[in-house]
């Protein structure tokens, strides 16, 4: 007996650096005393609220809610609140708002903010060169006048039900113009100078930006002494820093570990519910998911509820509108209950039985073959779902597949023709940044111009009904918002009852932080917010 | 019968078959580990207690258990079942790879090595350069390129295991090109292609086995780092790589799911390596230590 190979030897050497590893514990720093740490699952790269706008969605956007004022912004169940305005007046045609800023609000390099600074900001912003993102948000708005010192107007080219949104957005951030002057358009990006009770400190873009008070900040002097946001990628890595004290909010909490963070006394878990509903996009131009009885028998065959309670832990809730349960315009319809049985009676409506007994159906000796779409960590325990969606439907008779690509090829694989569609079914989930129901519902289910092309927006499932177009085309220009909250129910009535997807559930939003933090919130548009944090 | 027949010292077949045996432990210790992970591979479905995609929600992310031996995944899925059946997906990637890097590499290394002139330069040189890519960073390339799957994973390993096959090969066909039987081979008239099969190729074969045996070893492990990184095979195959892959987020709360898997994965690539070894002790002692 002689040697072992080089191979065989590494491999003992690597088990036993594993074994030893695995004993010794993460050994992280502490912190200070009135400091905060913030560890994000992306990273921040740039910090300005134009030119791409706070790349990495929504770690930029969370930081800039920090360091910048917008004239309002929103609550945790995103109603407008009054920040650099003070009060606004919507005009009576609809075309124009009025807004009385604070008095004596400064930004961190000290010049004031007054209507000279909103106005240039907002033609800023309007600038499509400057501005080459949310141009959807911007394009409507018309201009801004200084009315006196403290009053602006803004003008919109038509009425504008979202202008509020759109001033409410991370790109409605305020910022000094004196600084732009300074040291250019672009300086923003690495140098913000805005109005917010801490401003940037250090800043090293992909991982960690340190704010410090701004002593000169309108609603008093700040309670920390320091926030850093720190760029923390693995999900169990974020926990264990939580966890041992490294940092003391951490946000993208993985439901099977909410248990653990809630047995420790010492932590808390933020959460609330998003505004993305989940489920899989059907290809209804193609046969045998042109038929709403094939399509209705899906939704019958998955368990939403199992999905929601076992496998987020009830931290999800079952879908029961096209719309997420708190986005503007959302009316509930009677579910899809989980019923086999009746999966296989709608199946055999449309000429699909099993004639062979071999638990398959089949139609005309042809199987009902399905290809299922997910990517891999693009949403949560998406492929998890894509497999209990697989085995549920093979379980009426359905021969599902999966087909499973890289994230970063995922949205491409989705918006394609007809013709080279992989999927039947894609797994999709729609989140409305201005949390606008007429804006998920009009990009998702109106119909497409070219429907075997490339889908415009994200009408993946190439849904077609001329009531639903008209509805929500009126839902669009209509102000008064109960009238189209009613427009915007009615359209998702019918849309529901169609089912051109087979929908699932609406995930809740999982922050943490330890127990002696205050004042942090979560927002529905996937935002943890720390700016008004304390002790 | 009296005692000292059962105390006296082996003799004669005996004696040389325990001696055999204690001097190729290794090799019997990698058969024993690799032929019983053959059996597995075989009779899964007959050895599992479950199906590899039986979902029961209800019992999601359980520990051992007398119903579950080494519990369940996120989905309820009896582990030990889901890494039996998954034993199949790995064997076969490792293998059909490295017979697919066997032979494209013998292809390869007996043109290079006995072909005197731009052929052998040309193959000389693409290997030399192939070597300077990490075999790792080559699979993923590969396979990031051919999308996830069993061919796209067994096309990957074949192409980055290929070079070091050939260029070992081509080493030892320099050695023999010199011997005095191929020179003999040349003056009679004997075609080029038939001195490569009939002549080197099987003096060469030897070093082929030993290396593949051991690249089978390489071959588990870069299937599985593949897997691991979501670049293996289609969901709900249970390959060994993307269990331990979806189970590293479950690492805190069910940290049982990681296990079997790595246990599995740890093992084959010891017997592998043992087989390796083993092999190239009782074959070609002469390259040994």
């Amino acid at each position: 007996m002689r040697s072992l190979s080089t191979g065989a030897r590494r491999f003992l050497l690597l088990a036993g650096t594993a074994a030893a590893l695995a004993m010794v514990g993460p050994a992280m720093a502490g912190k200070d005393d009135n400091s905060l740490v913030y560890g994000q699952s992306l990273a921040i790269t740039d910090l300005g609220p134009a030119f791409e706008a706070f790349l990495n969605y929504p770690a930029g956007y969370e930081a800039s809610f920090i360091l910048y004022d917008r004239l309002v912004t929103f609550d945790e169940e995103l109603n407008f609140n009054p920040q650099l305005a003070e009060s606004w007046e919507i005009s009576d045609d609809q075309t124009s708002v009025t807004f009385k800023l604070r008095a004596g609000a400064t930004f961190h390099d000290g010049t004031p903010i007054n209507a000279e600074a909103i106005k240039a900001n907002v033609e800023r912003m309007m600038d499509a060169e400057i501005n080459n993102t949310n141009r959807p948000l911007w394009d409507p708005i018309a201009g801004a006048d200084v009315v006196d010192d403290l009053t602006v107007t803004i003008r919109t080219k038509g009425p504008y039900a979202l202008l509020l949104n759109t001033l409410a957005h991370g790109s409605g951030a305020i910022v000094s113009p004196a600084a732009l002057e300074a040291n250019g358009q672009d300086s923003m990006t690495q140098n913000p100078v805005g109005s917010g009770p801490y401003k940037m400190d250090s800043f090293e873009p992909g991982q960690e930006l340190v704010l410090v008070p701004y002593e000169g900040y309108w609603g008093g002097k700040p309670p920390l002494d320091r926030i850093v946001l720190r760029y923390i990628p693995e999900a169990a890595t974020r926990v264990a820093a939580l966890k041992s004290g490294s940092v003391d909010v951490i946000d993208g909490v993985p439901t099977h570990l909410i248990a653990s963070i809630e047995e420790d006394s010492g932590l808390q878990i933020l959460s609330g519910p998003s505004l993305r509903p989940m489920g899989f996009a059907m290809q209804t131009t193609k046969p045998p998911l042109d038929q709403k009885a094939v399509r209705q028998a899906l939704n019958h065959a998955v368990p939403v509820d199992a999905i929601a309670d076992k496998l987020f832990f009830g931290y999800a809730k079952p879908s029961d509108a096209p719309l997420a349960f708190n986005t503007f315009g959302y009316r509930g319809n009677e579910r899809y209950d989980h019923d086999p049985e009746k999966a296989k009676a709608l199946l055999a409506e449309a000429g699909y039985t099993d004639s062979d007994g071999d638990g398959m159906v089949e139609k005309d000796g042809e199987a009902l073959s399905l290809t299922l779409l997910t990517p891999e960590g693009q949403f949560s325990s998406d492929v998890q779902i894509t497999e209990v969606v697989a085995n549920s439907l093979k379980a009426v008779g359905i021969d599902a597949s999966i087909e499973k690509i890289e994230k970063g090829a995922f949205w491409d694989a989705l918006r394609v023709p007809v013709a080279e569609a992989s999927w039947d079914l894609g797994m999709f989930g729609f989140n409305p940044s201005n949390a606008s129901g007429s804006y998920h519902l009009d990009s998702l289910f109106t119909s497409n111009d070219d429907n075997v092309g490339r889908p415009s927006v994200w009408n993946i499932a190439r849904y077609q009904n001329a009531d639903v177009d008209a509805l929500l085309a009126e839902a669009k220009g209509t102000v008064d918002p109960d009238k189209r909250a009613m427009l915007l129910g009615d359209a998702q009535e019918i849309i529901w009852d169609e089912a051109p997807y087979i929908w699932l559930q609406v995930n809740d939003i999982v922050s943490a932080a330890s127990a002696d933090v205050k004042g942090v919130e979560v927002w529905p548009i996937i935002f943890t917010i720390v700016r008004d944090a304390s002790y | 019968m009296t005692a000292t027949s059962d105390t006296r010292a082996p003799s004669g077949r005996s004696a040389y078959a325990l001696g055999w045996l204690r001097q190729n432990i290794y090799l019997v210790l990698g058969v024993a580990i690799v032929g019983g992970f053959a059996f597995i591979a075989v009779f899964a479905e007959a050895i599992a207690p479950y199906g590899a995609d039986e979902q029961n929600l209800l019992f999601a992310l359980e520990g051992p258990s007398a119903a579950h031996l080494v519990g369940t995944d996120a989905l309820g899925r009896d582990l030990l079942s889901r890494v039996l059946i998954g034993t199949r997906h790995t064997l076969t990637v490792a293998l059909t790879s490295v017979a697919i890097a066997a032979m494209a590499g013998i292809v390869l290394g007996l043109i290079s090595g006995f072909v005197r002139g731009w052929p052998g330069r040309i193959i000389d040189a693409a290997v030399d350069i192939a070597l300077t890519i990490p075999m790792m960073v080559l699979a993923i390339a590969i396979a990031a390129v051919m999308g996830a799957g069993v061919v796209g994973l067994i096309v990957a390993i074949s192409i980055s295991f290929t070079p070091p096959i050939a260029r070992i090969l081509r080493g030892r066909v320099l050695e023999i090109r010199e011997e005095d039987f191929v020179d003999a081979a040349v003056m009679v008239g004997v075609p080029a292609w038939k001195i490569m099969l009939r002549h080197v190729l099987p003096n060469a074969s030897t070093i082929v086995v030993i290396e593949a045996s051991l690249q089978a070893g390489q071959a588990v492990l870069v299937a599985t780092a593949l897997g691991f990184l979501g670049l293996g095979v289609q969901p709900p195959i249970p390959e060994w790589g993307t269990l331990l892959g979806t189970g590293r987020e479950y690492l805190q709360a069910a940290p049982h799911i990681v296990i079997s898997p790595g246990i599995a994965i740890s093992l084959l690539v010891l017997g592998f390596n043992l087989l390796g070894d083993g092999l190239r002790d009782w074959l070609d002692p002469r390259i040994g230590a």
